[in-house]
Protein backbone atom coordinates (compact mmCIF):
# COMPACT_ATOMS: atom_id res chain seq x y z
CA UNK A 1 0.00 0.00 0.00
CA UNK A 2 2.86 2.20 0.68
CA UNK A 3 4.59 1.93 -2.42
CA UNK A 4 1.68 2.46 -4.65
CA UNK A 5 0.54 5.86 -2.45
CA UNK A 6 4.21 7.22 -2.66
CA UNK A 7 4.04 6.60 -6.62
CA UNK A 8 0.82 7.71 -7.19
CA UNK A 9 0.99 11.21 -5.10
CA UNK A 10 4.06 12.08 -7.00
CA UNK A 11 1.80 12.64 -9.71
CA UNK A 12 -0.03 15.42 -8.01
CA UNK A 13 2.14 17.26 -5.77
CA UNK A 14 1.15 20.80 -4.81
CA UNK A 15 2.17 23.01 -7.58
CA UNK A 16 3.40 25.73 -5.16
CA UNK A 17 5.76 24.03 -3.61
CA UNK A 18 9.50 24.70 -4.94
CA UNK A 19 11.27 21.63 -6.33
CA UNK A 20 13.48 20.70 -3.09
CA UNK A 21 10.26 20.92 -1.38
CA UNK A 22 8.22 18.90 -3.60
CA UNK A 23 11.14 16.16 -3.29
CA UNK A 24 11.07 16.03 0.47
CA UNK A 25 7.09 15.56 0.14
CA UNK A 26 7.71 13.14 -2.27
CA UNK A 27 10.49 11.42 -0.26
CA UNK A 28 8.22 11.66 3.10
CA UNK A 29 5.06 10.39 1.58
CA UNK A 30 6.68 7.13 0.08
CA UNK A 31 7.25 6.52 4.08
CA UNK A 32 4.00 6.36 4.46
CA UNK A 33 2.90 5.60 7.63
CA UNK A 34 5.71 6.42 9.33
CA UNK A 35 6.33 9.87 8.49
CA UNK A 36 9.95 11.15 8.96
CA UNK A 37 8.36 14.51 9.19
CA UNK A 38 5.21 14.69 11.01
CA UNK A 39 5.20 18.40 12.47
CA UNK A 40 6.64 21.78 11.02
CA UNK A 41 9.37 23.50 13.08
CA UNK A 42 7.93 26.14 15.40
CA UNK A 43 10.05 28.89 13.75
CA UNK A 44 8.64 28.13 10.01
CA UNK A 45 4.86 29.12 11.36
CA UNK A 46 2.84 32.25 11.79
CA UNK A 47 -0.22 32.24 14.67
CA UNK A 48 -3.51 32.00 11.18
CA UNK A 49 -5.73 29.43 12.07
CA UNK A 50 -5.24 26.32 9.42
CA UNK A 51 -6.76 23.28 8.71
CA UNK A 52 -4.88 20.40 10.54
CA UNK A 53 -3.66 23.13 13.26
CA UNK A 54 -3.23 21.54 17.24
CA UNK A 55 -4.34 24.38 19.12
CA UNK A 56 -5.11 24.76 22.91
CA UNK A 57 -8.48 26.78 23.85
CA UNK A 58 -10.79 25.12 22.34
CA UNK A 59 -14.07 24.00 24.58
CA UNK A 60 -16.06 20.67 24.28
CA UNK A 61 -19.22 20.11 25.86
CA UNK A 62 -20.62 16.73 27.08
CA UNK A 63 -23.54 15.77 25.45
CA UNK A 64 -25.55 13.89 28.52
CA UNK A 65 -24.09 16.44 31.72
CA UNK A 66 -23.49 19.49 29.55
CA UNK A 67 -20.34 19.98 31.00
CA UNK A 68 -17.97 22.01 29.33
CA UNK A 69 -13.94 21.36 29.03
CA UNK A 70 -11.05 23.46 27.63
CA UNK A 71 -9.40 20.76 25.88
CA UNK A 72 -6.48 20.37 22.66
CA UNK A 73 -7.78 20.22 19.70
CA UNK A 74 -7.38 19.65 15.77
CA UNK A 75 -9.01 21.77 13.41
CA UNK A 76 -11.12 20.15 10.73
CA UNK A 77 -12.23 23.15 9.11
CA UNK A 78 -11.03 24.40 5.97
CA UNK A 79 -8.66 27.46 6.23
CA UNK A 80 -10.25 29.53 3.96
CA UNK A 81 -13.61 29.19 5.63
CA UNK A 82 -11.73 30.47 8.69
CA UNK A 83 -9.98 32.87 7.81
CA UNK A 84 -11.24 36.31 8.78
CA UNK A 85 -10.15 38.26 6.40
CA UNK A 86 -12.39 36.66 3.63
CA UNK A 87 -15.92 38.49 4.35
CA UNK A 88 -19.15 36.13 5.78
CA UNK A 89 -22.63 37.36 6.87
CA UNK A 90 -22.95 35.15 9.53
CA UNK A 91 -20.46 33.99 12.81
CA UNK A 92 -18.12 31.45 11.70
CA UNK A 93 -17.36 28.17 13.72
CA UNK A 94 -14.49 26.26 14.18
CA UNK A 95 -14.55 22.53 13.94
CA UNK A 96 -12.33 20.38 15.91
CA UNK A 97 -11.76 17.27 17.03
CA UNK A 98 -10.57 16.89 20.32
CA UNK A 99 -6.81 14.97 21.15
CA UNK A 100 -6.95 11.83 23.08
CA UNK A 101 -3.86 10.35 24.94
CA UNK A 102 -3.03 7.30 23.34
CA UNK A 103 -0.77 6.41 26.14
CA UNK A 104 -4.46 6.82 28.46
CA UNK A 105 -6.79 4.93 26.13
CA UNK A 106 -3.98 2.44 26.31
CA UNK A 107 -3.84 2.28 30.13
CA UNK A 108 -7.92 1.58 29.78
CA UNK A 109 -7.95 -1.34 27.72
CA UNK A 110 -5.56 -2.60 29.76
CA UNK A 111 -7.40 -2.02 32.89
CA UNK A 112 -10.41 -2.90 31.16
CA UNK A 113 -8.68 -6.46 31.12
CA UNK A 114 -7.64 -6.68 27.18
CA UNK A 115 -4.78 -8.95 26.39
CA UNK A 116 -1.11 -7.31 26.12
CA UNK A 117 -1.46 -8.94 22.16
CA UNK A 118 -4.53 -7.60 21.30
CA UNK A 119 -3.79 -4.27 22.67
CA UNK A 120 -0.27 -4.28 20.60
CA UNK A 121 -2.32 -4.48 18.00
CA UNK A 122 -5.30 -2.13 18.48
CA UNK A 123 -2.57 0.46 18.58
CA UNK A 124 -0.47 -0.51 15.92
CA UNK A 125 -3.61 -0.63 13.61
CA UNK A 126 -3.73 2.82 15.01
CA UNK A 127 -0.58 4.01 14.11
CA UNK A 128 -0.28 2.75 10.29
CA UNK A 129 -3.17 5.15 9.94
CA UNK A 130 -5.09 2.27 8.86
CA UNK A 131 -8.43 3.06 11.14
CA UNK A 132 -10.61 4.77 8.94
CA UNK A 133 -11.88 7.26 11.45
CA UNK A 134 -8.83 8.28 13.65
CA UNK A 135 -6.32 10.22 12.76
CA UNK A 136 -3.19 9.39 14.24
CA UNK A 137 -0.77 11.97 15.95
CA UNK A 138 2.75 10.91 17.07
CA UNK A 139 4.52 12.59 19.98
CA UNK A 140 7.06 14.67 19.04
CA UNK A 141 9.22 18.29 20.49
CA UNK A 142 7.03 19.77 17.80
CA UNK A 143 3.96 18.42 18.95
CA UNK A 144 1.60 17.08 21.10
CA UNK A 145 2.23 13.55 23.30
CA UNK A 146 1.30 10.81 21.50
CA UNK A 147 -2.58 11.43 20.72
CA UNK A 148 -5.69 10.37 18.26
CA UNK A 149 -8.38 12.42 16.94
CA UNK A 150 -11.59 10.52 16.78
CA UNK A 151 -13.13 12.11 13.46
CA UNK A 152 -16.53 11.37 14.66
CA UNK A 153 -16.09 13.39 17.67
CA UNK A 154 -16.06 16.70 15.75
CA UNK A 155 -17.28 20.26 17.72
CA UNK A 156 -18.12 23.66 17.08
CA UNK A 157 -16.55 26.52 18.57
CA UNK A 158 -17.39 30.47 17.13
CA UNK A 159 -14.41 31.64 15.60
CA UNK A 160 -14.49 34.92 17.31
CA UNK A 161 -14.86 33.46 20.60
CA UNK A 162 -11.55 31.05 20.14
CA UNK A 163 -10.02 34.50 18.72
CA UNK A 164 -10.30 36.35 21.27
CA UNK A 165 -9.77 33.90 24.34
CA UNK A 166 -6.56 32.44 25.59
CA UNK A 167 -5.30 29.82 23.13
CA UNK A 168 -1.56 28.05 22.36
CA UNK A 169 -0.97 26.68 18.82
CA UNK A 170 0.31 23.63 19.67
CA UNK A 171 1.24 22.57 16.55
CA UNK A 172 1.47 22.69 12.63
CA UNK A 173 1.66 19.44 10.39
CA UNK A 174 3.67 19.66 7.97
CA UNK A 175 2.94 19.03 4.46
CA UNK A 176 3.09 15.54 4.07
CA UNK A 177 1.24 15.25 7.17
CA UNK A 178 -1.14 17.29 6.14
CA UNK A 179 -1.63 15.53 2.88
CA UNK A 180 -2.70 12.29 4.84
CA UNK A 181 -5.17 14.03 7.15
CA UNK A 182 -6.85 15.63 4.00
CA UNK A 183 -7.39 12.07 2.64
CA UNK A 184 -8.28 10.57 5.87
CA UNK A 185 -10.83 13.66 6.19
CA UNK A 186 -12.02 12.57 3.01
CA UNK A 187 -12.66 8.96 2.78
CA UNK A 188 -14.41 9.24 6.81
CA UNK A 189 -16.82 11.87 5.48
CA UNK A 190 -17.38 11.84 1.41
CA UNK A 191 -17.51 8.37 -0.33
CA UNK A 192 -18.43 9.19 -3.25
CA UNK A 193 -17.88 5.63 -4.83
CA UNK A 194 -19.88 4.54 -1.67
CA UNK A 195 -23.50 3.21 -3.60
CA UNK A 196 -25.31 3.19 -1.01
CA UNK A 197 -28.83 3.26 -2.08
CA UNK A 198 -30.51 6.74 -0.93
CA UNK A 199 -34.64 5.92 -1.27
CA UNK A 200 -36.41 2.69 -1.02
CA UNK A 201 -37.06 0.58 -4.36
CA UNK A 202 -33.57 2.38 -5.46
CA UNK A 203 -31.19 0.18 -7.67
CA UNK A 204 -27.86 0.05 -5.96
CA UNK B 1 -23.94 34.48 -8.42
CA UNK B 2 -25.01 32.35 -11.51
CA UNK B 3 -23.25 29.76 -13.01
CA UNK B 4 -23.19 28.71 -16.47
CA UNK B 5 -22.23 25.59 -18.53
CA UNK B 6 -20.80 25.85 -21.86
CA UNK B 7 -19.90 22.86 -24.16
CA UNK B 8 -18.80 24.25 -27.73
CA UNK B 9 -17.77 21.22 -28.70
CA UNK B 10 -19.25 18.23 -31.49
CA UNK B 11 -23.00 17.60 -31.20
CA UNK B 12 -22.14 13.97 -30.41
CA UNK B 13 -20.36 15.56 -26.94
CA UNK B 14 -21.96 14.93 -23.79
CA UNK B 15 -23.32 18.36 -22.71
CA UNK B 16 -23.14 19.71 -19.26
CA UNK B 17 -24.93 21.89 -17.52
CA UNK B 18 -25.22 23.51 -14.20
CA UNK B 19 -27.14 26.80 -12.95
CA UNK B 20 -26.64 27.94 -9.20
CA UNK B 21 -27.50 31.25 -7.82
CA UNK B 22 -26.71 33.48 -4.64
CA UNK B 23 -27.69 36.67 -3.55
CA UNK B 24 -24.49 37.10 -1.86
CA UNK B 25 -21.53 38.98 -3.07
CA UNK B 26 -18.23 37.76 -2.67
CA UNK B 27 -14.71 38.92 -2.94
CA UNK B 28 -12.56 38.72 -5.84
CA UNK B 29 -10.47 36.04 -4.10
CA UNK B 30 -13.43 34.22 -3.26
CA UNK B 31 -14.68 34.11 -6.42
CA UNK B 32 -11.59 33.23 -8.36
CA UNK B 33 -11.14 30.23 -6.26
CA UNK B 34 -14.93 29.62 -6.53
CA UNK B 35 -15.05 29.00 -10.49
CA UNK B 36 -11.77 26.98 -10.02
CA UNK B 37 -13.70 25.14 -7.68
CA UNK B 38 -17.00 24.50 -9.19
CA UNK B 39 -14.59 23.43 -12.49
CA UNK B 40 -13.05 20.78 -10.59
CA UNK B 41 -15.50 19.22 -8.83
CA UNK B 42 -17.91 19.25 -12.11
CA UNK B 43 -14.63 17.59 -13.60
CA UNK B 44 -14.39 15.30 -10.81
CA UNK B 45 -17.27 14.04 -10.32
CA UNK B 46 -17.45 13.40 -14.67
CA UNK B 47 -14.16 10.96 -14.17
CA UNK B 48 -15.76 9.30 -12.18
CA UNK B 49 -18.68 8.53 -13.78
CA UNK B 50 -21.23 9.81 -11.93
CA UNK B 51 -22.18 11.95 -15.28
CA UNK B 52 -21.04 12.47 -18.58
CA UNK B 53 -17.66 13.55 -19.39
CA UNK B 54 -17.94 17.49 -20.78
CA UNK B 55 -16.09 18.00 -24.27
CA UNK B 56 -12.61 19.69 -24.01
CA UNK B 57 -14.20 22.77 -25.51
CA UNK B 58 -16.25 23.09 -22.61
CA UNK B 59 -16.31 26.07 -20.85
CA UNK B 60 -17.87 27.43 -17.02
CA UNK B 61 -18.92 30.91 -16.59
CA UNK B 62 -19.70 32.44 -13.27
CA UNK B 63 -21.04 35.85 -13.02
CA UNK B 64 -21.14 37.35 -9.72
CA UNK B 65 -23.22 41.25 -8.63
CA UNK B 66 -21.52 44.03 -9.33
CA UNK B 67 -18.27 41.64 -11.12
CA UNK B 68 -17.74 41.35 -14.33
CA UNK B 69 -17.85 37.60 -15.73
CA UNK B 70 -15.09 34.95 -15.78
CA UNK B 71 -14.77 32.21 -17.94
CA UNK B 72 -13.14 28.68 -16.78
CA UNK B 73 -11.97 26.57 -19.47
CA UNK B 74 -12.11 22.87 -19.17
CA UNK B 75 -9.05 22.30 -21.68
CA UNK B 76 -7.36 25.23 -20.08
CA UNK B 77 -7.23 23.32 -16.58
CA UNK B 78 -6.31 20.23 -18.58
CA UNK B 79 -3.73 21.18 -20.58
CA UNK B 80 -1.91 21.64 -17.49
CA UNK B 81 -2.25 17.88 -16.91
CA UNK B 82 -3.18 18.52 -13.15
CA UNK B 83 -6.85 17.71 -12.84
CA UNK B 84 -6.55 14.25 -14.66
CA UNK B 85 -3.57 13.56 -11.99
CA UNK B 86 -5.38 14.19 -9.51
CA UNK B 87 -8.69 12.57 -9.95
CA UNK B 88 -6.93 9.77 -10.69
CA UNK B 89 -4.73 9.16 -7.50
CA UNK B 90 -7.43 10.62 -5.57
CA UNK B 91 -10.04 7.40 -6.46
CA UNK B 92 -6.76 4.88 -6.06
CA UNK B 93 -5.89 6.22 -2.80
CA UNK B 94 -8.84 6.19 -1.76
CA UNK B 95 -9.53 2.56 -3.41
CA UNK B 96 -5.86 1.77 -1.47
CA UNK B 97 -6.50 2.88 1.36
CA UNK B 98 -10.41 1.83 1.83
CA UNK B 99 -9.48 -1.77 0.84
CA UNK B 100 -7.08 -1.68 3.93
CA UNK B 101 -9.74 -0.14 6.32
CA UNK B 102 -9.98 -0.93 9.99
CA UNK B 103 -12.46 -0.02 12.34
CA UNK B 104 -11.60 -0.73 16.41
CA UNK B 105 -13.44 -4.02 17.27
CA UNK B 106 -16.11 -3.12 19.20
CA UNK B 107 -15.20 -3.80 22.87
CA UNK B 108 -12.26 -1.39 22.59
CA UNK B 109 -14.76 0.99 20.75
CA UNK B 110 -16.22 1.25 23.87
CA UNK B 111 -14.05 1.19 26.27
CA UNK B 112 -12.84 4.88 24.59
CA UNK B 113 -16.21 5.76 24.53
CA UNK B 114 -16.53 5.62 28.08
CA UNK B 115 -13.26 7.05 29.20
CA UNK B 116 -13.45 9.72 26.15
CA UNK B 117 -14.54 12.83 28.40
CA UNK B 118 -11.39 11.74 30.50
CA UNK B 119 -8.66 11.47 27.79
CA UNK B 120 -8.98 14.11 26.42
CA UNK B 121 -5.55 16.34 26.30
CA UNK B 122 -6.26 19.98 28.28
Amino acid sequence: MAADISEQARLYLPKYLSPSRTQELYEGLRQFPHLPDFYLPPSTIDEDLLQGDGWRGFVVGEFNSALTKTVAGIIVSSSCDIDTRNPSHTPRRILFCPLVSLRGYAHDLAAAGLEERRISNILGNIRSQEVTDVFYLPESPYGPPESIALLDDVHPHPLNHFKGTERTLMFRLHQTAFYVFLIKLSIHFCRMQEGVRRFAGAVA
Amino acid sequence: MTIQAQDTGPADAAVQTLEASSTQSQSSSLHERAGSHVLANLLMLASLGLIPSPAPTASLVLTYPGQSESTYSVRALRETQELEQVTEVLTRIHDTLLSEAKELEPDARQILSEQLWNLYIT
